[in-house]
């Protein structure tokens, strides 16, 4: 027989069940360009704007990355929950330690830095320059014709794929706005991995490896997605 | 047990029956890369040279009979993802292809004609994937070691880790998943390569010295 429950509390186990699974997943983007910018619409470029924004400090992936689905497959969300925060924990603890070596290292001031530079030198745009806000009636009022965002979704180290090493990895979305129509001319996801695979252990002693192998990720990311607009 | 509930007994065991039967057969797979028509990259910058490439396979050698794993909810392996070229092949075809598409022309290492000699290992071309809640999360990755050499004097001019990865969201995972991981990152890997600032100096490093003989 089936058990009658009232409706409202029905209703409300289901929501929980949503919340919790939806809290749980997270869809990875499709990585890859997703609108492309025409040499036409390149062109008519003159002033550009440079935004950078990060939401999360450095991040070291290692054990979220072997995830196993086992706590999900024998014990349902509760078991996925368990062993997601396990997980999450373990790479927390990595991220304090690791994060005390950073020293002046800013991923959204150094990668700005790095856009205009690699933008002006590839002629990209004419006049390029970093702004702090995204207003666009503002902006256009200064004279810009678009602005070039970049969110970093993610930044640190990531464990190499099918080995225990860890390398400098850059998850970030980009995007072109033009303010002639308010729309999005340029659009690209991309995860961006730099340098030779390394243990944990050698990011952890040597201090400036980890500073200078950001650095070189943010400054060689740059000049690849310079290319990429340049270059649609 | 009333009709109803046995038929869907039924079909529930036939519904198991069909994907554990996906899941342990092996999956082959036709990665391969096609330029873009009409599309140049900043490879075309350059003067035109003569290229030769050479791709040695550096992959594990406990992965170099397949491209990926076929895993069951817990992780473990049931099945191999096999493809029907050998990766250094892949890879080489896909290079050649990106730089024919620039005006560049790949001539033989042992012509000895070679303006630059561009040496890779390939040390991982694979297909993976996560299972979420409300979606599969496929990977793929290709990941190799360049370097770029005179092919005059063999001076090496750059040499880096190179890596192409691809990732997508999808609500149920076939074989045409894996084929397309494993072309996302050769795609990506491609893009990486023809757009990355030291591979194009040291091109044109080579080409200005060309020019000056």
């Amino acid at each position: 027989m089936y058990r009658h429950t009232p409706l409202s509390a029905r209703y409300l186990k289901h929501v929980a069940c949503v919340a919790i699974a939806a809290t749980l997943v997270s869809c990875a983007s499709t990585t890859g360009t997703k609108t492309t910018l025409t040499s036409a619409d390149l062109s008519k470029i003159t002033k550009a704007g440079i935004l950078v924004e990060s939401k999360h400090p450095l991040s070291v992936r290692i054990a979220r990355e072997q995830m196993t689905n086992t706590g999900a497959v024998l014990f349902g969300l509760v078991g996925a929950a368990v062993e997601a925060g396990y997980k999450s924990s373990k790479d927390s603890g990595y991220e304090e330690e690791i994060g005390r070596v950073l020293g002046d290292f800013d991923p959204v001031k150094d990668s700005a830095a790095a856009f205009r530079e690699k933008f002006l030198a590839g002629k990209v745009f004419p006049i390029v320059e970093v702004v702090q806000t995204e207003n666009a009636r503002g902006l256009k009022e200064q004279g810009f014709d678009v602005v070039f965002k970049e969110t970093i979704e993610e930044w640190g180290l990531r464990l190499c794929s099918g080995e225990e090493n860890v390398q400098v990895g850059f998850d970030i979305h980009a995007q072109l706005v033009s303010f002639q129509n308010d729309k999005t001319i340029w659009e690209r996801d991309e995860l961006y991995l730099e340098g030779a695979c390394r243990p944990l252990s050698d990011f952890r002693s040597d201090r400036e490896l980890l500073r200078a192998s950001l650095r070189r990720a943010t400054e060689t990311l740059a000049g690849r997605i310079a290319n990429e607009i340049a270059f649609p | 047990m009333n009709t109803h509930s046995h038929k869907l007994a039924v079909l529930a065991l036939l519904f198991s029956i069909a994907v554990s039967g996906c899941a342990l057969t092996d999956a082959h797979v036709k990665p391969g890369f096609t330029p873009e028509s009409g599309k140049r990259s900043p490879l075309s910058t350059i003067s035109p040279l003569a290229i030769s490439i050479q791709v040695e396979d550096q992959r594990n050698p406990g992965e170099r009979d397949r491209v990926g794993d076929k895993k069951n909810g817990f992780g473990a392996v049931t099945a191999k993802v096999l493809s029907d070229k050998v990766p250094t092949t892949i890879l080489y075809d896909a290079l050649k292809a990106e730089f024919e598409n620039n005006a560049h022309k790949i001539v033989q290492t042992e012509d000895r004609k070679a303006d630059a000699l561009i040496k890779i290992g390939l040390k991982r071309y694979w297909s993976d994937f996560a299972v979420h809640f409300f979606d599969i999360e496929m990977k793929g990755t290709l990941d190799a070691d360049i370097a770029i050499l005179n092919g005059i004097d063999q001076n090496q001019l750059a040499s880096k880790p190179l890596n192409g990865t691809f990732r997508e969201s999808r609500q149920i995972a076939l074989e045409g998943a894996f084929e397309g991981a494993l072309n996302g990152a050769l795609f990506e890997f491609i893009r990486t390569f023809s757009r990355d600032p030291n591979i194009l100096d040291a091109l044109r490093t080579v080409a200005l010295q060309k020019e000056k003989r």
